[in-house]
């Protein structure tokens, strides 16, 4: 039943491959991918979450020993409402935008960039969807591979070194991870996910390497060197899938794989500093940033930072419940940040924010984006940022009233006090931006399609910010 | 029946805030929005008499289990309505309807597009009657944001940073900032505290197990199963919150910039509504901070440090008030001096037995300053208007228009404290309340601030009216869309004034049910009759200091030349001081001598004029003796002199330049902010944690 989620764009992105008409492949992919929201929902409305689905099974000696396990349960229900949501937006926004694109640099086709975001979006869905590790891993692959491609195809700048490097990193966290769940199955005897329960007690060495792995995936700090260059040459609307939802797959992972193994203090410890480090490195490095969307990515670190945070809880619930929400959050925020630095450099071919001012009086839609994404993830409302922020800084606060360390309680309170970071850097570009006399550089109009995503973005953001009951009321509903 | 009216009072606006974006007519635009928000007045008022009546609290719930939190009650969206939020609820919409219609007529004449203002106030009257009406503080924390941003975007209203709507200067003496920049330095400023607060309230809601104010007040519910430690820390940084955005001693220094949004802004925003959220919030927890006190009683510090904060905001506000140069920002600081007052009153009622009339009175000043601070600066945006210039020493308007004296005037003299006028009546229950709690040091700066209050409100005075009648108001005419609500709150000053004393016994008895009798108020007429002096003394100080005005030339002549002459001294070098005092030194010595000497023989001979003559100049060349004397301590003094002048003009350049945030640094001050942000958070940790570890 799920499988089709992800059959779906990749059966597009065969149809594609059929068509000669540029204009209907961006058509028809874009239709593909709207009708992923309605089939999730009436799989969530009307089966019984949490359900799985086993499609291949390879037995050896009667023993099943792998299958193609699909499903959806607590974990992975809001991340998947996320994605396909986000996802028809993106895909609205990037035809006028890679055509513009393509004119730029000479070659390439729009069919192509189709195809490969279809494919990569499938990979998405995949990791999510999947309840077995090798199913996890072999998508993961799916997505790496697809997204280096985007970049060296479509990138800015020297895409071609950036690619690789994105690549490399990528590899070696996927084998960083490899290594972790080889060795989680030689512990426990079981691919499957839902063997995989704080009942077995695993050497800390591998939860640590397995921690590392996800941590690179992630680019959280001191492993984050791919992600600035990878990030912020990407082509405009891939960075928007890229900054904030494949990099929270990370995030995912861990609460997947690892959260069942944790030993409550240590690792809370850990990822609670971990986390901080990354939020205040991400935001500093933020706030002296003058590139619209190197600043994006930088704060895309800090963010990765509060997914940390969020995963260092000690109970698993509340975990889920915060990170689903952040993931939320984030993604609509970004993206829609990175879509309407899009707009600012399709309109003026300019990324310095130095040199930029006054885009109010000319483009009044992308300036409200700009405003809403700062304040949404600066966590003011009426966004959904200003719920994630409620509900990380409770759950935390929560978990550590409760288990009553008080180092972790202080900690917390120091990390939760440097969301001051990320309003003074929203603050700053905003006000470079936004305010001022206008630019005479600016070119006159920007496609509808493009404000249209736009417009879509920033209702989803208020609306998710009105309804939180609905978001949380939907994990609890996949819960047992 | 109460809820009906409710619904409409709160939906109204927001309906109309939708309603004027299809429309880009501005007297359109400009009746609905004040058309909505006037019946939303008489929705509020009628809610009033009803509780007035009736009294109780009433429960509002529109959606239940709206945001559910393991560990705590659900949040729902639900509203109260008692007395406190039903008078603020009318304060809010009676101001914001009279600065609704006033801006009608103001804010045409610019190539903005005017929906946007209209939008903008709408949705920030409706979040600040969410801020007033929530029954939790999830609910009330999210208000509390939406008028951050309101704010933000309103202040930098006039986007496009034209070089005439910066405020600051004059060019080339002090920095300038652009409206983008200072409502960048105020949501900076307030957001921080803002993210600080939100983890105090998450932390009280944890404690207290449910967010709503009717839970956390049954302080013996909850109090003995959490820690003393996250009780205290929790109160604190919702302290923090609460004082930023009233605009209290650290963190004041956002008011004065948040004057660059359009004169309306500044009245309902920023002088009015906005700035009076932390003290409503404040008056909303007191019952459960009384109660939290009986446990700790380090609590008692928390209401020692609110005093002292209102202490420091009261003289700071009134003394940068007396220097400003700007009509505006005058205004705002003297707006901070006000707001000073509530927060003394509030750790009084918190740290003595007086809860309920100390509150009172809070609320009392609350009401009183709204009212006539917002009628001065829509007189202020008139006169700006009027004479194109935002400087005090440049909007000379005459006397011509008698009408508009005397409606500038009834608000100054409110804000003065002059016995009939409703400002009066509650610096009077203030200072009443700290006589009779015997608490001096705080009477003194009551006393200090009210003559300050006098020096400035006397020195605004003389620049608008004296002057060399450079505009004439006859010329411009002054709409009557903009003069009568200006109007109407001079009267409600004038009329609520003469029944002040009724009014006292409404707030008291609304809030606390307390019948109190007329006779034993007034018993006291000691802290009204010293307060009187002190501003007496603060006019005749702020006239004596005005050499060019009329009444100055009228009342005094050459004879009184000495007194301008010590007032207006002009600096000496430090040798130059030296040498003189050296002189006088010796000179002394000998008229001293010569003095006594002559005194004694003459003293039968002569006239009782020369008796006193004599003693006048024996008596100067006693002091100026005394002064100079010892040559040491006045050469210590002139280089003590010259290195706090040094170390003081280097700290001012260091603070203007971390305050000044915005206006030339840029990146190292944002940094700064964070960094000082974070560093009181962490002091206060250590100090805490200190402190508890030493309680153990």
């Amino acid at each position: 039943m799920v499988v089709e989620l992800i059959a779906i764009p990749l059966v597009s992105a065969i149809l594609i491959t059929l068509i000669r008409d540029e204009r209907w492949g961006a058509i028809i992919s874009t239709s593909a991918i709207s009708t992923l929201t309605p089939y999730l929902l009436i799989i969530l409305l009307y089966c019984n979450v949490p359900f799985t689905e086993r499609f291949i099974e390879v037995s050896i000696h009667g023993h099943v020993e792998y299958a193609f396990i699909l499903g959806i349960d607590s974990l992975n229900v809001v991340p998947l409402i996320t994605v396909t949501t986000l996802m028809p937006s993106i895909y609205l926004y990037s035809y006028d935008y890679m055509k513009h694109r393509i004119r730029e640099l000479g070659e390439g086709s729009i069919k192509l960039y189709y195809i490969l975001m279809l494919i990569n979006t499938s990979g998405i869905l995949g990791v999510l969807l999947a309840h077995n590790m090798i199913t996890f891993m072999s998508f993961y692959e799916f997505l790496v591979l697809t997204s280096c491609t985007l970049i060296y195809f479509f990138g800015y700048g020297n895409r071609g070194k950036i690619s690789l490097t994105y690549l490399a990193w990528s590899l070696i966290g996927s084998l960083i991870i490899l290594i972790g769940l080889a060795s989680i199955y030689g512990y426990i005897g079981s691919f499957d996910f839902i063997n995989f329960t704080p009942s077995y007690v695993l050497p800390s060495w591998v939860c640590y390497i397995t921690l590392i792995g996800f941590g690179i995936k992630m680019g959280a700090v001191g492993l984050h060197l791919w992600l600035p260059p990878a990030h912020s040459e990407a082509p405009t609307p891939f960075s928007s899938v890229l900054s904030p939802i494949i990099i929270g797959l990370g995030g995912y992972g861990i609460l997947r794989v690892l959260k069942p193994f944790f030993t409550c203090y240590d690792f809370s410890l850990i990822l609670l500093i971990w986390g901080t480090a990354s939020i205040i490195y991400g935001g500093l490095a933020a706030l002296i940033e003058n590139d619209i969307k190197r600043l994006l990515a930088y704060s895309s670190i800090s963010q990765v930072g509060y997914l940390l945070l969020t995963l260092s809880s000690c109970s698993i619930t509340l975990s889920t419940i915060a990170f689903s929400y952040h993931y939320l959050a984030h993604a609509y925020a970004k993206a829609l940040l990175f879509l309407a630095a899009g707009a600012l450099i399709y309109s003026l071919n300019n990324r310095d924010i130095r040199s930029i001012h006054g885009l109010l009086s000319k483009h009044k839609l992308v300036s409200i984006a700009f405003i809403s994404g700062f304040l949404s993830l600066a966590g003011l409302p009426p966004f959904a940022g200003f719920n994630s922020k409620l509900i990380v800084a409770s759950m935390l606060l929560k978990s550590s009233i409760e288990y009553g360390y008080v180092e972790i309680h202080l900690m917390t309170l120091f990390a939760l006090a440097s969301t001051i970071l990320t309003l003074l850097y929203g603050i700053r570009a905003v006000r470079r931006i936004v305010f001022g006399p206008p630019l005479t550089t600016f070119s006159d109009d920007i496609p509808i399609a493009m404000k249209l995503s736009l417009i879509i973005i920033m209702m989803l953001l208020i609306i998710t910010s009105l309804v939180p009951h609905v978001v949380i009321g939907s994990i609890s509903l996949a819960m047992d | 029946m109460i809820n009906e009216l409710f619904t409409v009072a709160l939906i109204l606006p927001l309906v109309a805030a939708v309603v004027i974006t299809f429309s880009r007519n501005r007297l359109l635009n400009g009746l609905i929005a004040s058309l909505a928000v006037g019946s939303s007045f008489i929705a509020s008022l009628l809610i009033l008499m009803e509780v007035n009546n009736n009294g109780g609290s009433h429960l509002i719930n529109y959606l239940s289990d709206w945001l559910i939190i393991p560990g705590i009650k659900s949040v729902d969206i639900s509203f109260t309505v008692d007395s406190l939020n039903a008078l603020m609820s009318t304060l809010l919409y009676g101001l914001a309807t009279l600065i609704l219609i006033y801006s009608i007529d103001y804010m045409k004449g610019h190539n903005y597009d005017i929906r946007r203002f209209y939008f903008l106030m709408l949705m920030f009257v409706t979040s600040m009657s969410v801020v007033i009406n929530a029954s939790n503080l999830i609910l009330m924390f999210i208000g509390w944001e939406c008028i951050s941003i309101c704010s933000y975007l309103l202040i930098g209203y006039y986007y496009r940073d034209e070089p005439e709507y910066w405020i600051g200067g004059p060019e080339g003496k002090k920095p300038l900032h652009p409206p983008s920049s200072c409502a960048s330095l105020v949501l900076m400023t307030t957001g921080s505290a803002d993210a600080l607060m939100l983890l105090g309230i998450i932390t009280l809601i944890y404690l207290s197990g449910s967010p709503y104010y009717s839970d956390i007040i049954n302080v013996d519910g909850w109090i003995l199963n959490s820690d003393r430690f996250m009780v205290i820390t929790s109160l604190s940084l919702i302290t923090v919150g609460i004082i930023s955005k009233s605009a209290q001693f650290p963190f004041y220094f956002w008011l004065p910039y948040a004057m660059a949004g359009p004169t309306p802004v500044s009245a309902l925003l920023h002088s009015a509504t906005l700035v009076k959220a932390g003290v409503y919030l404040m008056l909303r927890l007191m019952p459960a901070l009384i109660g939290i006190r009986e446990y700790y009683a380090d609590l008692y510090m928390l209401f020692y440090a609110i005093s002292a904060i209102g202490a420091i905001s009261a003289v700071l506000g009134a003394l940068n008030a007396g220097v400003s140069i700007e009509l505006k920002r005058m205004l705002a600081y003297s707006t901070i001096s006000q707001i000073g007052f509530m927060f003394i009153i509030l750790g009084v009622a918190g740290f003595s037995e007086t809860l309920a009339e100390a509150s009172s009175a809070g609320l009392y000043h609350l009401i009183n300053h709204a009212v006539f601070k917002s009628a001065l600066f829509l007189i202020a945006g008139v006169v700006i208007h009027i004479s194109n210039s935002k400087y005090l020493s440049e909007v000379g308007l005459g006397l011509r228009n008698a009408r508009f004296f005397i409606t500038t005037l009834i608000p100054s003299l409110s804000l003065l404290g002059i016995p009939p006028l409703l400002g009066y009546w509650s610096k009077d229950f203030i200072a009443e309340i700290l006589l009779i709690f015997q608490l001096y040091p705080l009477m003194v700066v009551i006393i200090m601030t009210s003559f300050l209050t006098a020096y400035y409100v006397t020195r605004m005075l003389i620049f608008m009216f004296s002057g060399s009648s450079k505009q004439i108001i006859g010329d411009h005419d002054l709409s009557k869309l903009v003069e009568y609500p200006i109007m109407a709150l001079a009267l409600f000053t004038l009329i609520a004034g003469f029944r002040g004393g009724d009014i006292k016994g409404l707030v008291l008895n609304l809030l606390h049910g307390i019948e109190i009798e007329l006779s034993t108020i007034a018993a006291n007429p000691m802290p009204s009759i010293v307060l009187l002096l002190a501003t007496i003394a603060g006019i005749l100080a702020c006239i004596l200091r005005h050499e060019g005005t009329l009444i100055h030339r009228l009342v005094f002549n050459k004879s009184f030349d000495f007194i301008i002459a010590l007032t207006n001294r002009p600096n000496k070098s430090s040798i130059h001081k030296i040498i003189e005092r050296a002189t006088y030194s010796i000179i002394g010595y000998v008229r001293i001598i010569l003095h006594s000497a002559t005194l004694k023989v003459f003293a039968n001979k002569s006239t009782i004029v020369g008796i006193i003559n004599n003693l006048n100049t024996a008596l100067r060349d006693y002091v100026k003796y005394f002064q100079s004397i010892p040559l040491i301590v006045t050469i210590i003094e002139c280089s003590l002199d010259r290195l706090v002048g040094i170390l003081g003009s280097n700290a001012y350049k260091y603070l203007s330049k971390l305050f000044n945030v915005v206006g030339y640094a840029d990146i190292y001050s944002y940094l700064m902010t964070y960094v000082i942000t974070l560093a009181v958070l962490l002091t206060y940790l250590i100090v805490a944690g200190a402190w508890q570890w030493w309680w153990n």
